[in-house]
C-alpha cells in the first residue's frame, strides 16, 4: 500500500485498485487481440460489451431522458466499436477510445434530436459514502444572535480552509462542495485512496482547531 | 446548513476544458502546471466532475456499476440481434450532405495540389483562376463501404458532366486510429489519384475529397483508405468500386 507524503507532486492511483485495473486491462487486451485475429470474434466481443456495458450505459442515463434513447444509444455506441475495432491501434488506451466513441455518438444523437429533447441536466453523482461535513458542525440558528455567530463560523470555515496547503484545501473543497467520496476525489485529484485519507484528516484537525480558537475568541 | 456551505463554495466555473482535455488529464499526459490548472477547475466544476468520473468509469471500477447478469444477457442479445441484421443495424448511419461552402474550399485545394503536379505552369494559372471562381452544382457522392447500407447493393455511380469538381463523402464506421489518412483512387493497376494529410471528421466519421471530373474516365475505379503513420501505410478500408460515366 503506497501512501504518498502530503503535497507531493504528480501522483497516481495506486494499491489494490490497481492491480485489479490491471488484470482487468490483461482480459481487454487479450480480447481485443483475438478479436483482431479474428479468433472466434464474437466470444472475444462479448468480454468487451459485458466490461464496458455497465460504464456506457450509464454514460447515457446521465445524458439522455428517453430510456428507449438510452438503449439505442448503447447499443450504436457498441456496434461503432464492433465495426471500428479491427482498426483499433491501441495509440490510447480502450476505455479512452470507447469513450470518444461514446461521446460522438451522443452528439450526433443530440444533432439528430430537437433541443428540447435533450433537455436533461448531468446530474452530480451521489455517492453512498457519507459525507463528513465539517460543515454539520454548525446546527441552524435561531436567533439574530445565533445567525450572527454562525456566519462568523463559516466565513472562518471558508477562510481556514483557503490556508491550507494546496492539495488538501482542494481534496476539502472537492469533500465539502461538492460532496465526493475518498474514491471520487482520488480519480479528480488523481492520488491515491489513501492519501485523499491522509489529506482530509489533516484538514478536520486544522480546521477544527482553527474554529475553537476563534470560538474562544468569539465567546 | 450543508445547502447553504454548498451556495457559499467556490464560483462556478464560466467556460470547460474540452472533453479531450479531460482525457489527458485522466491518462496523466497533461504537463504539470496544465494538470493543476485543469485541477483547480474541477474544484469548481461540478459538470466537469461528473465528467471526469465519467471517463474513469470507462477505464476502472467495472464493481462499482450495478448492471445484473440477467440485463447484460439481454443487452447482448439485443446487440447480437441488432449486428446480425446489417442494413437495420446501420440505420445510424443517416446521411448528412456537406455544407457547400466547406466542399468548395476544399475542391479548390484539392485541385490546386493535383494541378501542381500534372499541368503546365501556364495552364495552372488559367485553370487555378477557372476553379477560384464559385462552383455552382458541385456533386457530391457518398460512398460506403457497405453498399447495402445505402443503394441496396448498387454500385455507386459517378456522373462526369463537365470540367468542374465532384466530391466524394466516405463514410467510416467508426472513428480511425489515425490522423493522417490518405485515399487512392485507382484505375486496373493504376493509380489515378492520391489524396494525401486527409483526417476524418472527428463527429460524422466522414473523410471528404474533391477532385476535377475531367480528372476521371469512364468505368471502374477502386477507392481505398489508407492510414498513414510514418512511412508506413495500412489499408483500413477499401470501398465498394465506383462506376464512372461520361
Amino acid at each position: 500500500m503506497v501512501v504518498e507524503p502530503i503535497e507531493s507532486g504528480r501522483s497516481v492511483n495506486t494499491d489494490d485498485l490497481a492491480e485489479e485495473s490491471a488484470a482487468d486491462r490483461r482480459r481487454t487486451e487479450d480480447a481485443i487481440t483475438a478479436f483482431q485475429a479474428g479468433q472466434d470474434p464474437d466470444r472475444a466481443f462479448r468480454i468487451l460489451f459485458e466490461r464496458y456495458y455497465p460504464a456506457v450505459r450509464s454514460f447515457f442515463a446521465k445524458r439522455v431522458s428517453l430510456p428507449e434513447d438510452r438503449l439505442d444509444l448503447t447499443q450504436e455506441t457498441f456496434m461503432r466499436v464492433y465495426t471500428g475495432l479491427k482498426g483499433f491501434r491501441r495509440e490510447s488506451q480502450f476505455g479512452t477510445w470507447l469513450f470518444r466513441v461514446a461521446q460522438n455518438t451522443y452528439l450526433k444523437h443530440l444533432r439528430r434530436r430537437r433541443p428540447e429533447d435533450n433537455a436533461m441536466p448531468l446530474p452530480v453523482d451521489n455517492d453512498t459514502e457519507t459525507s463528513a461535513h465539517l460543515a454539520a458542525a454548525f446546527s441552524t440558528s435561531e436567533t439574530a444572535l445565533d445567525t450572527a455567530i454562525d456566519g462568523e463560523r463559516q466565513r472562518l470555515l471558508r477562510s481556514a480552509i483557503e490556508d491550507l496547503p494546496r492539495q488538501m484545501r482542494q481534496s476539502t473543497e472537492l469533500r465539502i462542495y461538492q460532496e465526493l467520496s475518498y474514491r471520487e476525489i482520488s480519480v479528480v485529484m488523481r492520488l491515491s485512496v489513501e492519501t485523499v485519507k491522509v489529506h482530509l484528516f489533516q484538514a478536520r484537525k486544522k480546521l477544527r482547531q482553527k474554529i475553537q480558537d476563534a470560538d474562544d475568541l468569539i465567546l | 446548513m450543508t445547502e447553504r456551505v454548498a451556495n457559499q463554495g467556490p464560483k462556478l466555473a464560466a467556460s470547460h476544458p474540452e472533453v479531450d482535455d479531460w482525457l489527458a488529464y485522466h491518462n496523466g499526459k497533461l504537463a504539470e502546471d496544465a494538470e493543476e490548472r485543469l485541477r483547480g477547475h474541477l474544484v469548481a466544476c461540478p459538470d466537469c466532475v461528473s465528467l471526469l468520473l465519467d471517463i474513469e468509469a470507462f477505464h476502472h471500477s467495472p464493481a462499482a456499476q450495478d448492471v445484473s447478469e440477467l440485463e447484460l444477457a439481454s443487452a447482448w442479445r439485443e446487440f447480437r440481434r441488432r449486428n446480425s441484421t446489417p442494413a437495420a443495424s446501420r440505420r445510424w448511419r443517416w446521411r448528412r450532405r456537406l455544407p457547400w461552402a466547406a466542399s468548395l474550399v476544399v475542391g479548390v485545394l484539392g485541385a490546386a495540389g493535383w494541378f501542381s503536379e500534372h499541368r503546365t505552369s501556364t495552364d495552372l494559372e488559367a485553370q487555378l483562376a477557372a476553379l477560384q471562381q464559385p462552383q455552382l452544382n458541385v456533386p457530391i457522392y457518398d460512398l460506403y463501404h457497405d453498399t447495402t447500407v445505402r443503394s441496396g447493393g448498387e454500385q455507386q455511380r459517378v456522373v462526369v458532366d463537365g470540367d468542374s469538381l465532384v466530391t466524394l463523402v466516405l463514410h467510416l464506421d467508426a472513428e480511425p486510429q489515425h490522423s493522417d489518412l490518405e485515399v487512392e483512387i485507382g484505375r486496373g493497376a493504376t493509380v489515378v489519384w492520391r489524396s494525401r494529410g486527409l483526417q476524418a471528421h472527428p463527429d460524422f466519421f466522414t473523410v471528404k475529397l474533391a477532385l476535377p471530373q475531367g480528372f476521371l474516365e469512364a468505368g471502374e475505379h477502386r477507392v481505398r483508405l489508407y492510414g498513414v503513420d510514418g512511412d508506413e501505410r495500412i489499408l483500413l478500408e477499401e470501398f465498394p468500386p465506383i462506376a464512372v460515366q461520361l
